[in-house]
């Protein structure tokens, strides 16, 4: 639904048309430019922008010249008629009308090729300079860190590389460019009118602020009624969203009547702020056609006096009529580059404040290539915090011999995660120290690191593409060996040959075609392939229904084989699989130790599994599946 | 918007093919359905003729402003002629003054009918639209769950959205514009043959050709225009892919790859786009070079006839002024058949939609039962057959759920335990047999009333673009500020809500502030405890909380929830620790029912699903 059409104005003159369809952009796009990111220090946009530029100078002047050409030959057409009528139709002179009518189709046809011209120049430039700049924006946000993401929603990211530097591209062609164009247009005009008749030049003078302030009040008034639109539009889009996807809640709930209730609302302000915004369109569009056609009446009685108390011609005031009514295009495009001017300064913004955001985390001066990993890994004092004076994670200590598996426990939010995710560097400590095989992870280069660390995470992220493409995510040249052999181990093989394309299957958007254990043991699948001296899973079981995907543990635990392992665990089976549990609490490490010390000596560590353990124990022992629950309610 | 809004402020500023140029391109660049107008029976419009009915004084009204509009517009040129024949020729002050002024009246009444015109039929468009948005919205909120899972989502949301606002362009600007447009263009003819006939049919045989130029270049440049969408939306969705899994692309040390694609992408969507402004700009040259040559003609005979004495100045002014009339429609003509032509087309989508069966219908008043009071929450299912296609799911399935007894269900996934709950809730209706709660056959209650006793925590939680408050507030509208965050408290959620940055008044929105899943259900048991339903249902309700926090809300739930009935449905057998009675169900039959007890020791079916789970360890 776009908001702006919703108001437009059925009135249709010439001008009107030109008027309503290009001055409402501005003036949407005017009011997106929240203060906030208008107030900016940004000395000068054209100077942030002219490296963009640079590689296509030649053909930025060959534009320039060409809309100044175009914008001359606009000027022609009235001083042709001015001539046919005052020339040779008044000295009946057959031969000069032909001439005038020739040399007007050369123009015309001349026009016709500058115009064509310099319309592909201009989108050649505009397309050229924002693929340019699309592509230096978006590898910088690909080298951008964990905690940029972490305050940023994808929609914000995406806004910044497809809409603001499209707004740029329109500022940097049309803007610039038909500015000039338009300025000389206008000039031109002046001047001629000036040197036929200065009264008659003068009204031409004093209409240009009556329209110029009329195009500005219009935007002026109608920017917080679209401002209304844009925001009732987008609650109604949302909740029609809503009720699609909550229909089972709404229904279950009982709450048809309530959701309506919120609609009605939402669909009561949309009308009441398309009929203000309307208010605004129904008085200001037909003003600038009115403005043109009264000073042309207006043009008519005083030129006419003229034609009969002086030696001012027929000729000259028809062709006077012609220039005003082209009075308002240019006049249209002027006011139009100042409400792109403050869109595209917020754009900008946006985007150098992207370009110039150095990455948090990147490879420190001299740091070596990791190689020869065995895979120790040890944790010296580390603290972490995302924001001063909040440590998530405090004084950890912790000592990984290589090929062990290590379990994490504790409740959510306890920081499981960021530690685990601080070896592979997606965070740097903010003190202490992680080492691999005794070298400080910050003296290795981050490509080496990563390479090294295998990660699982908690939701498993799932490109477009087959599976053969998945699978080799981490390495792109993999062999189809390879491919293979990392699917079997992820118990994945069997079923990509079962399927008719097998491993060239398309897996769908994010996966959408596969069950959440197939999903998982993908990626697992992705990581092998890699073959990581240590490997991060964080829950591997959690989405998965243990009933019918057993594969998954088969999967997981020839995984683990050979490498260091830092599991998240949830599950019983899990930590079943480790040599050693470490328990956080409170962003410290409570206990650590095998299952069977811990639920010895850990009394937080029992009331955390009292539920899971009395259900594994409920099967076989009745008499200490009460003992659990009694001792789980206990606490 | 995709950035090649160019404009055309570098073209001819002669006045004329310029014309509308804007709005023709954003046309062209919208990849919408069309449907040939012929195709509207009577039928489809009946969703729309009551509410245009209750307008028909506006619909009046601007028909008769479109008539006063295109006279005055008609008569402007005509009083030049008069003004420039009859009064500046022959030297006639006063008379000069006259006409001048008589313009100068004609242009403001012009202005003030415009207005007129603008508010009316905008007022008029918009209230028929308003009305025929909530039908829409209506019956979405009507429909079953049937027709959700037949339809993709994406598909509904855009007939409610773009076909309403189809409709809506059509409504405000189109009808009125083509009205106005057909009798400017009549008018116009008539003046132009009675200034001169010869004229009239020399401009006539010349302006065709802009039509044909425009017809013959139209079907590839929009061709052209869907290419380029179809490259920048797949641009658009490899970012958004590549954004949304940054985290994995860096764990992986992909970047320096996953930027050349964008590059290639990008460099394919260029050509894409300098296709189409080829094409463009190649068609705005060639009707900008008729436009010269309509003009240059006229001119040409015009003066000529003028030279014979013939023809007279004021007639030229006049029709030079006719011509630009006349053309700017002519130009419009084909983008506004196809506007109609895809206003006829969501007409034809909202109708079909609007005409869908109600498949699980409210009860006729006649039949209409209220439950008795207090609502006891007893389940029963009696000999009931389901089937969602053509396979059959349940046949003669009974089942009895005692008042705040708590059921677990358990089963491998495609067992029927969703199909269970569906059918308790009335989502869906059986086939045969009947479901009643305390004894009344649930199609005999109004839905309204039958389902505010139900309560439902599910694996994926929906939020609703509202503030955390009203997310749970949700369960049960009327609770007040203090009942809520009590419910939050019960349901754990209390400490990370007001962990956000406005606490409670934080928006929520499905793709926005990122909630865990875990989160989402905490807000789901929030909802479930402020709304203290007789029947309460948790389907894979804990799926995404660790075992800790799970056992803190079942303390929590075990108290508020003492008299409801309960059914949890869970995978995790430790979730099940707490309830009544366990149903095992299989392949669509209950294949047994006791305490996780009595079918561990007797369904060796059971442990089997019980072992999997545990026995691994």
């Amino acid at each position: 639904m776009e908001s702006g059409k919703l108001g437009q104005n059925p009135c249709k003159d010439e001008v009107n048309t030109e008027i309503s369809e290009i001055e409402e952009e501005p003036t949407i796009m005017t009011a997106d430019a929240t203060p906030a990111t208008r107030d900016r220090r940004q000395p000068f946009l054209l100077a942030r922008l002219f490296p963009f530029m640079r590689a296509h100078l030649g053909k930025y002047a060959g534009l320039f010249v060409l809309s100044i050409i175009t914008a001359l030959i606009g000027l022609l057409p009235p001083l042709f008629m001015q001539i046919a009528i005052d020339t040779f139709a008044t000295a009946k002179d057959l031969a000069g009308i032909q001439t005038i009518i020739l040399l007007m189709i050369m123009y015309g046809v001349l026009g016709g090729l500058i115009g064509f011209a310099s319309t592909y120049l201009r989108e050649y430039l505009g397309q050229k300079v924002v693929m340019d700049m699309r592509v230096k924006l978006y590898s910088h946000v690909n080298e951008l860190s964990f905690s940029y993401f972490d305050n940023v929603r994808t929609g914000e990211v995406m806004a910044r590389v497809m809409q603001d530097v499209a707004q740029l591209q329109m500022y940097m062609t049309m803007g610039v460019i038909s500015l000039t164009s338009n300025l000389v247009t206008l000039a031109g005009v002046v001047a001629i009118l000036f040197s036929w008749n200065p009264i008659i030049g003068s009204i031409f003078l004093i209409d240009i602020p009556f329209i110029l302030v009329g195009m500005r009040s219009f935007s002026r008034r109608v920017a917080p009624a679209n401002a209304r639109i844009r925001k009732a539009n987008g609650v109604i889009s949302a909740s029609i969203q809503d009720c699609l996807n909550g229909i089972r809640e709404v229904k279950l709930y009982g709450r048809e009547e309530f959701m309506l209730g919120v609609f009605d609302k939402w669909n009561d302000e949309y009308f009441n702020a398309v009929i203000d915004s309307n208010k605004q369109h129904a008085l200001w569009m037909p003003y600038v056609p009115f403005i043109v056609s009264a000073s042309s009446a207006i043009v008519m009685l005083v030129g006419g006096l003229l034609v009969v108390s002086s030696d001012y011609t027929p000729g000259l005031l028809i062709a006077t009529i012609a220039y005003f009514t082209q009075l308002a295009a240019p006049l249209r495009m002027v006011t139009r580059f100042l409400g792109l001017h403050a869109t595209a300064k917020a754009a900008g913004a946006r985007i150098f404040d992207i370009l110039d955001l150095q990455p948090a985390i990147s490879d420190t001066p001299g740091a070596v290539w990791l190689d020869e990993v065995r895979g120790h890994v040890k944790y010296h004092g580390v603290s972490f915090h995302y924001h001063e004076g909040h440590d998530i994670l405090k004084d950890i200590t912790l000592d990984i011999p290589a090929g062990r598996v290590i379990a994490f426990v504790g409740p959510s939010g306890v920081g499981k995660t960021t530690l685990l995710h601080l070896l592979p560097r997606f965070y740097d400590v903010s003190s202490g120290e992680v080492t691999i095989d005794g070298r400080s992870i910050k003296s290795v280069t981050l490509e080496s690191l990563r390479m090294n660390v295998g990660i699982v995470m908690q939701d498993t992220f799932l490109f477009d593409g087959s599976f053969a493409d998945n699978i080799a995510f981490g390495k792109p040249y993999a062999a189809k060996e390879e491919i293979v052999r990392a699917a079997s181990v992820a118990r994945l093989n069997k079923f990509i040959e079962s399927l008719p394309q097998k491993y060239n299957t398309m897996i769908g958007e994010r996966g959408v075609f596969l069950s959440g254990g197939q999903a998982q043991r993908l990626a697992l699948a992705r990581v092998i392939i890699t073959d990581p001296k240590i490997l991060i899973l964080d829950e591997p079981t959690a989405n998965v229904d243990a009933v019918t995907d057993k594969e998954i543990m088969d999967a997981v635990r020839e995984t683990m084989r050979g490498r260091t392992t830092l599991v998240i665990a949830h599950r019983l089976w899990t930590i079943q699989h480790a040599d050693m549990i470490v328990l956080l609490k409170d962003g410290r490490i409570e206990a650590k130790g095998t299952h069977q010390e811990l639920l010895g000596t850990s009394a937080f560590y029992r009331e955390f599994f009292a539920s899971q353990i009395q259900a594994e124990d409920g099967g076989q022992n009745k008499n200490h599946d009460e003992t659990a629950r009694s001792e789980g309610a206990g606490r | 918007m995709h950035g090649m809004g160019g404009g055309h402020g570098g073209h001819g500023g002669h006045g004329m093919g310029g014309g509308g140029g804007m709005g023709f391109r954003r046309r062209l660049q919208e990849d919408r359905k069309t449907a040939k107008i012929s195709e509207i029976k009577r039928k489809d419009l009946k969703f729309i003729v009551p509410h245009v009915m209750r307008q028909k004084w506006r619909v009046l009204l601007a028909i008769t402003l479109t008539l006063s509009i295109s006279a005055t517009s008609i008569v402007a040129p005509w009083l030049s002629k008069l003004l420039v024949d009859d009064y500046i020729v022959r030297a006639d002050l006063m008379g000069i003054v006259l006409v001048s002024m008589l313009m100068l009246g004609m242009h403001a009444t012009n202005w003030s009918l415009h207005y007129i015109q603008s508010r009316n039929t905008v007022g008029l468009a918009q209230r028929v639209i308003k009305d025929v948005r909530r039908d829409v919205y209506k019956k979405i909120l009507a429909l079953s769950l049937r027709f959700n899972t037949e339809r993709k989502k994406g598909e509904l949301l855009s007939l409610v959205t773009n076909n309403v606002a189809v409709l809506s362009d059509a409504f405000s600007s189109g009808i009125v514009n083509v009205f106005t447009d057909i009798v400017t263009l009549v008018g116009v003819l008539v003046a132009m043959s009675m200034l001169d006939v010869e004229l009239t049919a020399i401009s006539l045989v010349i302006a065709p050709l802009i039509l044909l130029t425009v017809l013959a270049l139209r079907g590839r440049i929009r061709a052209a225009f869907i290419e380029v969408r179809r490259k920048i939306a797949m641009l658009t969705a490899r970012v958004e892919e590549n954004i949304a899994g940054i985290r994995v692309v860096k764990a992986m040390r992909v970047e320096g790859r996953k930027n050349q694609d964008f590059m290639d992408m990008s460099m394919v969507n260029f050509r894409t786009s300098m296709k189409a402004t080829l094409l463009f700009a190649a068609m705005f040259a060639l009707v900008s070079i008729n436009s010269f040559l309509v003009f240059a003609l006229i001119i040409g005979f015009g003066g000529t006839r003028y030279i014979e004495g013939s023809v007279t100045l004021g007639d030229l002014v006049a029709f030079f002024q006719y011509i630009i009339m006349f053309l700017r429609p002519i130009q419009d003509l084909v983008s506004t058949y196809n506007t109609f032509q895809e206003a006829a087309a969501a007409l034809l989508h909202i109708a079909e939609y609007m005409r869908y069966p109600i498949d699980v219908p409210e009860p006729a008043p006649a039949e209409r039962v209220s439950l008795p009071t207090p609502v006891r929450g007893r389940i029963e299912l009696n000999d009931v057959t389901f089937r969602y296609g053509s396979e059959p799911l349940f046949e003669g399935l009974n089942l009895a759920i005692e008042p705040g007894e708590k059921l677990g269900v358990v089963g491998e996934t495609g067992a029927g335990k969703t199909t269970l709950i569906n059918l308790i809730t009335r989502l869906y209706d059986v086939i045969g047999g009947s479901v009643s709660i305390d004894g009344v056959d649930v199609r005999k209650l109004p839905s309204q009333e039958f389902r505010r006793q139900f309560a439902v925590v599910s694996q994926n939680v929906v939020i609703f673009s509202d503030s955390a408050k009203n997310n749970i507030r949700f369960g049960r509208p009327g609770a007040s500020d203090e009942e809520v965050v009590e419910a939050a408290r019960l349901a754990n959620a209390h400490a990370f809500i007001e962990q956000m940055p406005e606490g409670y008044n934080t928006m929520l929105s499905e793709r926005g502030y990122n909630l865990s899943g875990g989160q989402k259900q905490l807000i789901a048991y929030a909802r479930l405890l402020l709304a203290r339903p007789a029947i309460a249902i948790l389907d894979e309700a804990t799926s995404n909380i660790d075992s800790y926090t799970e056992d803190l809300i079942q303390k929590n739930m075990g108290a508020v929830l003492k008299q409801c009935t309960t059914i949890v449905i869970a995978h995790r057998f430790a979730t099940l620790h707490a309830v009544d009675r366990l149903v095992l169900m299989d392949k669509g039959r209950i294949a047994d029912t006791g305490t996780h007890r009595e079918l561990y020791g007797r369904n060796a079916y059971y442990r089997q699903l019980y072992d999997t789970q545990y026995a691994r360890m």
